[in-house]
């Protein structure tokens, strides 16, 4: 996991190279774009077009009936029910194209949701640190908070056995990419932390065994599986999204634009979708 | 469609007529006296219009 | 754990159901999941259609019950399903029967009745159709043939419909953009059934019957059949690209393109309508290349399009798009058939067909109704006489080709047929199928071993196309009387029957040499359409297929027959003489019978017809050259095309036929007892202009038949002699 990741993290950390430096708009609104097509291109090869064509066409033709056969309540009802049919049917033509689809889609979901989700600390603002111990023979209290110059320990942990939970408030005095501690006598487990302006990607979670929290946060190595901690989580804030002086989450955004580009290009691709 | 207004009188007379003649209403009869009043002033289409329009007819060479 | 992305991009999307409908719509978004997105709005968007519908259902079934009160309230029926087979001829038929081939008419003929059914004067479809559909002659709905003349110019127009550019343009440089749609005008007159139906209250589904284009607005589905044209405006121009720049061109329904070819690739293009928003009005056109793979198959590219031509074979209907400009495109289909490779590129391609999807004219009441169907059930026909039949009279198709392409076209009718039949839980369906009549009109000469059009076509390999054609017919009506239910009334009928065409005659040369009809001088043979006639010196001539024109003073333009005593006399004149007249090749008679129009037809339009009908004996027909106006020195000859087989000749000689799961009362039915018929099955009186009654037994508009005046002449006339001075 952690080796296709890397090289997902490499692939994409090109991709948002030339935007360095810029708006994060600029990037979401690229990607979106090349999604859109990307994904023209994928439909188009695993899909069967004629029937996707045929499908519609049923499916636009019984929504003329509905207008043709507008006085007969009879006629009506067997329209409903030819409308959901062929509806079924055009979706059933959906699912090839949609099993192609789904591993480059969730890639690029997740490695853009790394990047927007959540935005690195600012300076001078806090977070909480959460660890959670699933191993009962690791006491909660001789875990240890090692912090690098830059951030500061803002209250004491607080400990919550019901949960098996620690947390740390911490602030964040400069800007930079720092190395969390975590010791436990001799053993010792790492988290990075982000205090920076620019776009980057975050990984807001990471977990030894955890696959969902590995999947979602490509851009740190997982927990070492020897390690006392199961996960360790940062609190970032979220990243506000302003396309267009708009501001709107990440994946409105990625839909509304991928979508946008995908529908004003399917006609030049020549995709039936 | 433009409509055009009549007498009571005109009208019921022409209802009568257009009946009688065999027309299946009355704005039938009325156009069709028209047409044939207008017929003097119709202009024919060229005839490369016309060879046009037939051909492919297969009753026709 | 809180930070779940897949929750958050399910509930994206559920909030992009709801708020993106619009580009969401015609597009599954990128990625997993997405794929169903238009689904469910194309499920919702139906849903609150069908919602808003049903909500003001109750208020338009409030109106439509008002209005329509009494529909269905003296109905003998719940449906009457009438299937058409033009130019299906009784002794063919009668033949078939008894040697058990048509057990499907056998059953319906047992059940119900069978019986001919008198013909049109002339017995032509256009002529017949419009008789079926309004319940009058000719005299009442004005087509008298396909064509009728111009009084000012005696030049041939379609009598059906007229179709004409918008008259108010926006002048733009070279371009002329219409600011109306094409005029389209409609030239049959009286009403059709359907709208009487419709009138009160009966739903009617009405398939390709002849004479319904441009198509009426009705309580109904209409989609129109003849005379519908092609994109280029005529009633069906085929095309043939070949690189023999040394072919002959074609001459008569079809263009001939010279292409190029380099390598295995051949470039040309298609020829386009006229665009009619430039001033020059110059023919659009749409480039292709063809790329020849073996010598049996190549690969057409039209803009994106990849068509893969097999030899022999047709394929699927093409789209063919011709742009205008300002983004106008004028959208139609046509089928391409490869018929060689070598040692010359030969393709052909059909008539290009208004596009049902996107029609460029009215082609369907509503509207819609075209693109209704070809969403359902694929793009199809939609020109007039769809069987392009002058491919095989100038051999570009050979017989298996046109049969082909024939029968796909039947095919696409069939299915909707049964759809309309489905969707006709009451009311009135028809359907009328063409197959059978332009199957009739190319294959007879294979009847008859000395027909002269065989000379030099094969014929003994296709003695059974047209058995063959009637057997199909056959499980036709079987597959439709599966569908029939006790309260349905079915008929099958025919609109006239067929004879062999084995000689033409030509009128005008007989009127040329009888002293009627005078060529301008230095004039020995006429162009067409009468070029050359010195009007002002003809007392009659002969027009269309079957009508002789007196050349009337105040009625033509160089009239110089005097209304009254003159005109009655020379009228009776050349029916006399024409009665009977031989034809000296073999010493047959030729014509049977004159008609004056006034004693066959009665009606407000009986003027504008023709002043006689010709009644041809069997085995004749007008000529070729006849046809077209053309006066040269030959009277008869031999016909030699593959269209070896007619019926516009007398119409006794070539009744229909009519099939009907009920007992037929009435002993000799006419086309004009079709129209009385039906309304008496739901119901509804019968207009006091129709001279019809029900064939039925029991029927209630017959007695306010007594009160007319119907007075048939002999038992011998046809059906439609009624004689009645008309207003």
């Amino acid at each position: 996991m952690d080796l296709i990741n890397s090289i997902l993290n490499a692939v994409f950390g090109l991709v948002f190279m030339p935007f360095t430096g810029l708006q994060p708009y600029w990037a979401i609104l690229c990607v979106s774009i090349l999604t859109g097509v990307a994904m023209l291109f994928i439909f188009k090869a695993t899909s069967d077009q004629g029937g996707i064509k045929r499908a519609k066409n049923l499916v636009k033709g019984h929504f003329l009936a509905i207008r043709l056969y507008k006085d007969d309540l009879g006629l009506m009802f067997e329209t409903m029910k030819n409308i959901i049919v062929s509806n079924l049917l055009y979706m059933s033509k959906s699912l090839r194209p949609m099993l192609f689809l789904t591993i480059p889609m969730g890639i690029i979901l997740v490695q853009l949701g790394t990047r927007y989700e959540y935005r690195p600390l600012h300076v001078g603002e806090t977070t909480v640190i959460s660890m959670r111990i699933e191993d009962p023979a690791v006491r909660l209290d001789e875990v240890e908070i090692e912090l690098p110059d830059g951030l500061l320990l803002d209250m004491p942990p607080l400990r919550i056995e019901s949960l098996r939970e620690l947390n740390w408030r911490i602030r964040a005095e400069k800007a930079g990419s720092f190395e969390l501690g975590f010791k436990r006598g001799e053993a010792t487990v790492h988290k990075q932390l982000l205090v920076q302006e620019a776009l980057t990607p975050v990984a807001a979670e990471i977990a030894r065994s955890n696959i969902g929290v590995k999947l979602m946060n490509p851009s740190e190595a997982s927990i070492p599986q020897a390690a006392f901690a199961s996960v360790i989580g940062i609190d970032y804030p979220k990243r506000d999204l302003e396309v267009f002086g708009i501001s709107m989450h990440w994946l409105v955004a990625f839909f509304v634009i991928s979508l946008v580009a995908a529908f004003s290009l399917k006609g030049i691709v020549g995709v039936e979708v | 469609m433009p409509k055009i207004k009549i007498e009571n009188d005109m009208y019921d007379k022409v209802k009568k007529f257009a009946e009688v003649a065999g027309y299946a209403s009355v704005e039938e009869f009325i156009n069709h006296v028209l047409e044939k009043e207008l017929s003097s002033v119709d202009e024919s289409d060229s005839e490369d219009e016309i060879k046009k329009r037939l051909q492919g007819l297969g009753y026709l060479s | 754990m809180r930070r779940n992305f897949c929750l958050t991009i399910l509930t994206a999307l559920v909030i992009f159901m709801f708020f993106d409908a619009q580009p969401a719509l015609a597009y599954i978004g990128p990625g997993a999941g997405f794929a169903f997105l238009t689904s469910f709005l194309m499920l919702f968007a139906s849903f609150f259609m069908a919602f808003v519908t049903m909500l003001t259902l109750p208020i338009r079934i409030l109106f439509k019950s008002f209005k329509h009160r009494k529909a269905f309230a003296n109905t003998k029926t719940n449906r009457v399903v009438i299937l058409g087979l033009d130019g299906l001829e009784p002794t063919i038929t009668e033949r078939l029967l008894k040697e058990g081939k048509l057990p499907n008419l056998q059953q319906l003929k047992e059940q119900g009745a069978y019986s001919h059914l008198q013909t049109s004067y002339p017995a032509l479809s256009p002529v017949a159709w419009s008789a079926f559909a309004t319940g009058v002659n000719a005299g009442g709905h004005n087509i008298f043939d396909f064509l009728s003349r111009h009084k000012q110019s005696y030049l041939p127009e379609l009598s059906s419909s007229k179709v004409g550019s918008s008259t108010r343009c926006l002048s733009l440089g070279q371009y002329e953009i219409p600011l109306g749609k094409p005029i389209v005008k409609f030239l049959r007159r009286s009403k059709s059934f359907w709208t009487i139906l419709g009138q009160n209250g009966i739903f009617s589904h009405v398939l390709r019957v002849p004479i319904t284009f441009p198509p009426e607005k009705f309580n109904g589905a209409m989609l129109s059949a003849m005379c519908a044209p092609d994109l280029w405006g005529t009633q069906g121009t085929f095309s043939l690209f070949t690189t023999d720049d040394s072919v002959d061109p074609i001459k008569e329904g079809g263009d001939t393109s010279i292409v190029s070819r380099q390598g295995n690739k051949v470039t040309g293009f298609i020829k386009g309508p006229e665009n009619s928003i430039k001033k020059n009005k110059e023919q659009m056109k749409l480039p292709f290349v063809a790329t020849i793979v073996s010598d049996d198959e190549a690969e057409l590219q039209l803009g994106k399009q990849k068509i893969t031509l097999k030899k022999n074979t047709y394929t699927d209907w093409v789209e063919l798009k011709f742009k205008a400009g300002f983004g106008i495109k004028v959208q139609g289909i046509a089928r391409f058939y490869l018929l060689d490779t070598k040692p010359h590129f030969r393709l052909y391609m059909t008539p290009i067909n208004i596009d049902p999807e996107t029609p460029a004219l009215p082609i369907s009441f509503p509207f819609f109704y075209s693109v209704y169907l070809s969403k359902l059930f694929g793009k199809y026909a939609t020109l007039g006489l769809a069987e392009d039949t002058w491919s095989l009279n100038e051999g570009i198709l050979n017989e298996e080709a046109f049969l082909e392409q024939a029968y796909l076209i039947h095919e696409e009718r069939e299915k909707q047929f049964f759809h309309a039949l489905e969707k006709t839980k009451r009311g009135f369906c028809a359907v009328v199928v063409d197959a059978t009549d332009r199957i009739q009109h190319m294959f007879f000469r294979t009847l008859e071993d000395n027909h002269p059009a065989n000379k030099g076509k094969e014929t003994e390999k296709y003695k059974n196309v047209i058995e063959d054609m009637y057997i199909r017919m056959d499980g036709l009506v079987g597959r439709t009387m599966e569908k029939i239910g006790k309260d349905d009334i079915f008929i099958v009928m025919s609109d006239h029957g067929f004879k062999s065409f084995r000689r033409g005659i030509n009128l005008n040369v007989w009127l040329k040499e009888n002293g009627y009809l005078t060529l301008k001088e230095g004039v020995e043979t006429t162009g067409e359409f009468f070029q050359g006639v010195d009007w002002p010196k003809t007392k009659a001539y002969a027009f269309g297929l079957a009508g002789i024109y007196l050349n009337v003073k105040g009625r033509e333009k160089d009239g110089t027959v005097e209304k009254g005593a003159e005109y009655e006399q020379l009228k009776a004149e050349l029916i006399e003489k024409l009665s009977g007249l031989t034809d000296p090749g073999n010493g047959d008679v030729a014509i049977t019978e004159m008609y004056d129009a006034q004693k066959i037809y009665n009606g407000p339009y009986t003027n504008d017809g023709p002043d006689i009908i010709s009644g041809y004996n069997e085995g004749y027909r007008i000529s070729w050259n006849g046809a077209t106006g053309v006066v040269d020195d030959v009277i008869f000859d031999d016909n030699t095309k593959a269209w070896s087989g007619d019926h516009c000749i007398d119409p006794k000689l070539v009744p229909g036929v009519i099939f009907a799961n009920r007992k037929i009362e009435m002993g000799k039915p006419s086309l004009l007892d079709i129209a009385p018929t039906v309304l008496d099955l739901f119901g509804v009186q019968k207009p006091g202009y129709m001279r019809g009654r029900s064939i039925f037994v029991g029927d209630t508009n017959g007695a306010a038949n007594v009160a007319l005046p119907k007075v048939v002449a002999d038992s011998k006339a046809p059906h439609e002699e009624v004689v009645e001075v008309s207003g």
